[in-house]
């Protein structure tokens, strides 16, 4: 919601296998980047901010901060 | 049957008087079932569990508008969405979907729900509930400038399961 480039999808993994198959999804939470870029896991707000933003190739500018 | 215990409605109504702000549709998008018996295969039905998940939902506040949209009737609407899979909830932002047209209902829904929302996903859904209310987003100042950066329309999928 704060950019609405982004459009987020919550997947029960377990009512759609064969989706989730097509994403090797082993293990949750897993979180898709368009087709490509994978984080495995949860995070902090700020690390997966971060992480989203490698994925596609863009450089954080800015240290990630933890949540306070 | 009632999804929600009393105990966990009367949580969820104190929590949507006090933060709901505008009104939210949840459009959802559920194939009926088809009766057929396949040997091998159990016909789930999230569909009917999540619309009335929903409505239940949606009896704790004025504010939220359950639209319940068959994708065999309406595959426009469907693909205007770009739902593939259902059951499938859109949350958007607003009483209505029309009145500004359709590109920008589409813009409104950039949130979804695969799937019957239970578990940990019911809170998720319900903060994206609020979210969507009022407009707002809690990630941090800092986040949502990081995210600022991101200038071409991008798809995060979220795999879960209930817990």
């Amino acid at each position: 919601m704060a950019n609405t480039n982004v459009r987020a999808d919550v997947i029960s993994a377990n009512e759609f296998p064969s989706y989730s198959a097509q994403f090797a999804v082993q293990a949750v939470p897993k979180t898709v980047v368009n087709k490509g870029g994978e984080i495995l896991g949860a995070r902090p707000e700020g690390r997966f901010v971060s992480e989203v933003l490698l994925s596609l190739g863009i450089e954080p500018n800015t240290p990630p901060m933890e949540p306070q | 049957m009632a999804f929600l215990k009393p105990a966990v409605a009367a949580r969820v109504k104190q929590r949507f008087d006090e933060e709901l702000v505008g009104d939210v549709r949840l459009l959802t998008f559920i194939q009926p079932t088809t009766g057929l018996f396949v040997p091998g295969r159990a016909e789930t039905d999230n569909g009917r569990q999540t619309e009335a998940l929903l409505r239940e939902v949606a009896e704790l506040s004025d504010r939220i508008h359950v639209e319940v949209v068959n994708p065999r009737e309406d595959p426009a609407r469907a693909s205007l969405h770009g739902v593939e899979r259902f059951p499938a909830i859109v949350v958007q932002s607003g009483e209505t979907e029309g009145a500004t047209g359709s590109q920008a209902a589409e813009e409104r829904g950039r949130v979804r729900f695969f799937g019957l929302p239970s578990g940990y996903e019911f809170m998720t859904l319900l903060d994206t509930v609020v979210n969507a209310s009022r407009q707002e987003t809690r990630l941090s100042p800092a986040s949502v400038g990081l995210l600022d950066a991101i200038i071409e329309p991008v798809h995060l999928q979220v795999f879960v399961t209930p817990t």
